[in-house]
């Protein structure tokens, strides 16, 4: 049990339903009716989170590292409140803020402008903390000489800038993020780790996913290793991302 | 009056469909409620629908008539987003599972502007004024015809059937909507 818990995932459970066949109309649906139908058409299982628990402690940085389609992004939808599980509960206390997908949230027919504000109020701001913010967001993403233009006049990387520089804005107590050490050039990169560093020395706990194990090392307190669902380890960053990398170590004949 | 308020009916129930699957990376990425995304673009619906509104009755004021019980009328509308939002609701669920909805809908709403009053005045009696009973937009269509063109309170009864019509429908279209959001995220 962790002193203070912000994040308690007891026994969380999620499976989706997938059809094997993805065209998605009521016309495919009634040829499963036919004689060969429901040989051919069927609904597979994937139960992309199976029974986790854990508990995250305020000022915690909580790094989740796994294979593809081990169930990460499931689990910070569920703790983001995106999903409901099946079974099992997940609470958060304080405001949660969550950076799933990289330049998620920008209307491409609101200018940057209006992005910022729409954006910081859906994540709960005032409008006197997102007129405080609005200079740092521009400047923090590099994007102040583009504030009239819209979100589909600017690259990707400008806005994946932008949407990263919203949400560590927004003053999170809870902060989700997403494979965000992807985001902008390595300039960019390089002072968001620096952000990243100044927001884990203040009280906002965080939830990383990502692939950049050798940076979740850097700065996580504890890590996840997921696989298949299910939680693999837990415990200090070095000694998970040792067992994960040699799992992942490829056998010599492939 | 009648293609102004079926124009209200089939552009709402149209941008409900799609509001889920067009707004699917908000879905995915925060804890959004998603009917608010119906709300909002039956409400957009309702803008435009204003705005036909003010020029309908400018070509009153023009041709001499005041439209007196215009009040009244708000609150016909009223009953009426209630019962687009809840066909909205339905829609918009379902076109996340079944995509060919949309071709669907276009071929019932076809159907039912033929079988509506729209261009013509009802029959008093046979199959078409029993028909016409069952079909909620006529309610709109003759309530408005009766408040903003004939300047007539209508029958109560009238109200209360559409009032019915409106509440059931929001409430089956709630239903279905909660039902079926769960699986949003994993469809989209």
């Amino acid at each position: 049990m962790s002193i203070d818990p912000v994040i308690i995932v007891e026994h969380a459970s999620k499976t989706f339903w997938v059809h094997a066949r993805t065209d998605g109309t009521i016309l495919s649906r009634m040829a499963d009716f036919l004689p060969s139908g429901s040989k051919r058409h069927h609904s597979n299982c994937i139960n992309a989170v199976q029974d986790v628990s854990f508990e995250v402690a305020r000022g915690e940085v909580l790094g989740i590292v796994g294979r593809n389609a081990s169930g990460k992004t499931t689990l910070l939808r569920l703790i983001a409140g995106i999903l409901e599980p099946d079974s099992g509960t997940v609470k958060t206390r304080g405001k949660v803020t969550s950076l799933i997908e990289l330049s998620v949230g920008l209307r491409h027919r609101l200018s940057v402008r209006d992005n910022i504000c729409l954006a910081c109020s859906m994540f709960g701001m005032s409008r006197s903390d997102i007129r405080d913010a609005f200079l740092n967001i521009l400047e923090f993403a590099g994007v102040q000489q583009y504030v009239e233009m819209y979100p589909y006049q600017l690259s990707s990387g400008m806005n994946q800038r932008l949407a990263f520089s919203i949400a560590i804005h927004t003053k999170p107590e809870v902060l989700l993020l997403d494979e965000v050490f992807s985001a902008g050039d390595i300039y960019f990169q390089k002072k968001a780790s620096k952000k990243m560093e100044e927001l884990i020395c203040s009280d906002v706990t965080v939830v990383m996913v990502s692939h950049s194990i050798e940076r979740l090392k850097e700065l996580s307190s504890h890590i996840i290793w997921m696989d298949q669902g299910q939680i693999q380890q837990r415990g200090d960053p070095t000694t998970v991302i040792a067992a994960y990398k040699s799992a992942l170590t490829l056998p010599a004949q492939v | 009056m009648g293609i102004i308020s079926w124009n209200f009916f089939a552009t709402g129930t149209g941008r409900s469909m799609t509001t889920i699957t067009s707004n699917a990376d908000l879905i995915k990425a925060l804890p959004i409620r998603s009917e608010i995304l119906v709300v909002s673009a039956v409400i957009h619906a309702l803008f435009s629908h204003s705005l036909e509104i003010v020029v309908f009755v400018g070509i009153l004021l023009w041709t001499g008539i005041t439209p007196m019980l215009i009040g009244i009328y708000f609150f016909v509308l009223l009953v009426s987003f209630i019962f687009t939002l809840g066909v909205g609701l339905f829609l918009a669920s379902v076109f996340v599972f079944f995509r060919d909805v949309q071709q669907i809908w276009s071929v019932l709403t076809r159907a039912w502007w033929f079988a509506t009053p729209i261009f013509y005045a009802p029959s008093s009696t046979g199959l078409g004024a029993k028909l016409s009973l069952f079909n909620p937009i006529y309610y709109h269509i003759h309530l408005s015809r009766e408040l903003l063109i004939y300047q007539r309170i209508p029958d109560i009864r009238m109200f209360i059937v559409f009032i019915g019509f409106a509440l059931v429908t929001l409430i089956i279209g709630y239903m279905i909507f909660s039902k079926l959001r769960p699986n949003f995220v994993a469809l989209l």
